[in-house]
């Protein structure tokens, strides 16, 4: 984890990465409680609090943590939030408690004089000399996160959908969130909130629905949502073995794209041959257990 | 005695005919509705465009069946897009297999025993093609480039 304290407005501010038992420290105080956005600031000149930042694409997941976050200084009151999730906000005080904590941890990033003036605004904070903004509740969308995300894909497995009882009922929403339905199931149909238009964010907003979203949290599986313009969308899922599968239609799933090519290393859905599917949308997360109908 | 006997024959035959007379019209009914289902397979998440065949063209499609050619191997899978047109008769009515899919000049027909692959010599696929463009179908296959 890398800090940044907040405090510059020529210079870089000063910035020292955490060893691994502060890390965790840091980590145990902040897990389950709702985190300030990086850029959640005033703007005033002087200490602004810290931004604290993942050092890898698993590290931030593993915590259970934003991959950013803005902790301590005079903050406006955004909050990260989990969509659909209401976690309790970081109190002030254990906020200026891990402040105060982080000062302990600089390693020569910042010389006394700073670390003493910083020491002495947070601590003017705990006493209320400095009244903080009211803090405003107004919930971010995005990043979201609740439980920590853990990536669970499948191994491919073309012999369950590809049977004369299977394969002709189920489609590519059906393959790519791993449920059988046998309804040629469609997004939103759910969760009563089916598309209206065959557009990225229109497909995408009923699979929003369903549970099929553009943030991972919990155990889940990735996909890929594709559209043929105005016309049809399809989706792909990541297996563990490395590849991605789907299932056009009511034809047999494969691993293969229009050009008979493996979709995987390189190959993904976003560059592989789709045929009409023009429009590649982007990754989502479907739930392990995710239903559709 | 003659006479009842006479009467009863009569009435035997009346209904005879008027039962008769109710399977004819079944199975006129039968004839008339033969409930195999044509795809134009060209969607993944969407149910694709499709239409009853007529009863009319059922000795159409059995005609460009008849001798053609066979194939001893699969043909290629198709992938997203056109993917071809596909009869879909599961009640295996009016003589015709339980499905035929017709794509890029291949005919493969399923039967209870199996897939059986031929070649289209006599225009199935193109045939079928032109039954889309009259039910409104044609923008799409032009997108296809069909």
């Amino acid at each position: 984890m890398i800090v940044t304290m907040d405090i510059f407005s020529g210079m870089p501010n000063p910035s020292w990465k955490l060893n691994d038992k502060d890390a965790r420290r840091l980590t145990e105080q902040l897990a389950g409680k709702a985190l300030s956005s990086a850029d959640a600031t005033d703007g005033s000149l002087g200490y602004r609090g810290y931004v604290i930042t993942s050092e890898s694409d698993d590290e931030a997941t593993a915590a259970g943590l934003p991959a950013e976050f803005r902790l301590g200084g005079n903050l406006p009151g955004d909050l990260l939030t989990p969509r659909g999730l209401a976690l309790p906000s970081l109190s002030d005080e254990a906020s200026l408690d891990a402040s105060l904590w982080l000062l302990q941890t600089v390693q020569g990033a910042a010389d006394d004089d700073l670390l003493s003036y910083v020491e002495g605004v947070v601590k003017a904070q705990s006493a209320g000399e400095l009244a903080a903004p009211p803090k405003k509740g107004r919930k971010v969308e995005e990043p979201a996160f609740a439980a920590p995300c853990v990536i669970q894909n499948t191994a491919y497995n073309p012999g369950f959908w590809n049977t004369p009882q299977v394969q002709p009922v189920n489609n590519c929403y059906n393959y790519a969130m791993n449920y059988r339905s046998d309804t040629f199931a469609q997004p939103g149909r759910i969760s009563g909130h089916m598309y209206t238009a065959l557009t990225c964010a229109n497909v995408g907003a009923a699979a929003d629905w369903d549970g099929c979203r553009s943030t991972c949290s919990g155990s889940s599986k990735t996909v890929a949502l594709v559209i043929w313009p105005g016309r049809d969308f399809h989706w792909y899922r990541k297996h563990s073995n490395g590849f991605w599968g789907h299932k056009p239609g009511s034809t047999a799933a494969r691993n293969t794209d229009n050009r008979n090519r493996v979709i995987g290393g390189a190959l993904t859905p976003a560059n592989c041959d789709r045929g009409p599917y023009t429009s590649f949308c982007g990754y989502r997360f479907s739930p392990v257990g995710m239903k559709v109908k | 005695m003659n006479f009842l006997r006479i009467i009863a024959f009569v009435t035997g035959l009346i209904l005879v005919l008027f039962l008769n007379l109710g399977n004819l019209t079944c199975k006129q009914k039968n004839e008339v509705r033969p409930m195999v289902r044509v795809e134009l397979d060209v969607y993944s998440g969407q149910p694709n465009p499709s239409w009853e065949l007529a009863a009319s063209d059922v000795a159409a499609v059995a005609s460009r069946l008849t001798g053609l050619p066979r194939l001893t191997s699969s043909p290629a899978e198709p992938g997203l897009g056109y993917r071809g047109v596909v009869l879909l008769n599961p009640q295996g009515q009016v003589g015709l297999p339980l499905e035929i899919r017709v794509y890029n000049g291949t005919v493969t027909v399923r039967e209870a025993s199996g897939l059986s692959h031929y070649q289209d010599t006599k225009g199935l696929e193109e045939w079928l093609l032109a039954q889309a463009r009259q039910r409104g179908h044609q923008k799409i296959l032009q997108e296809l480039g069909k």
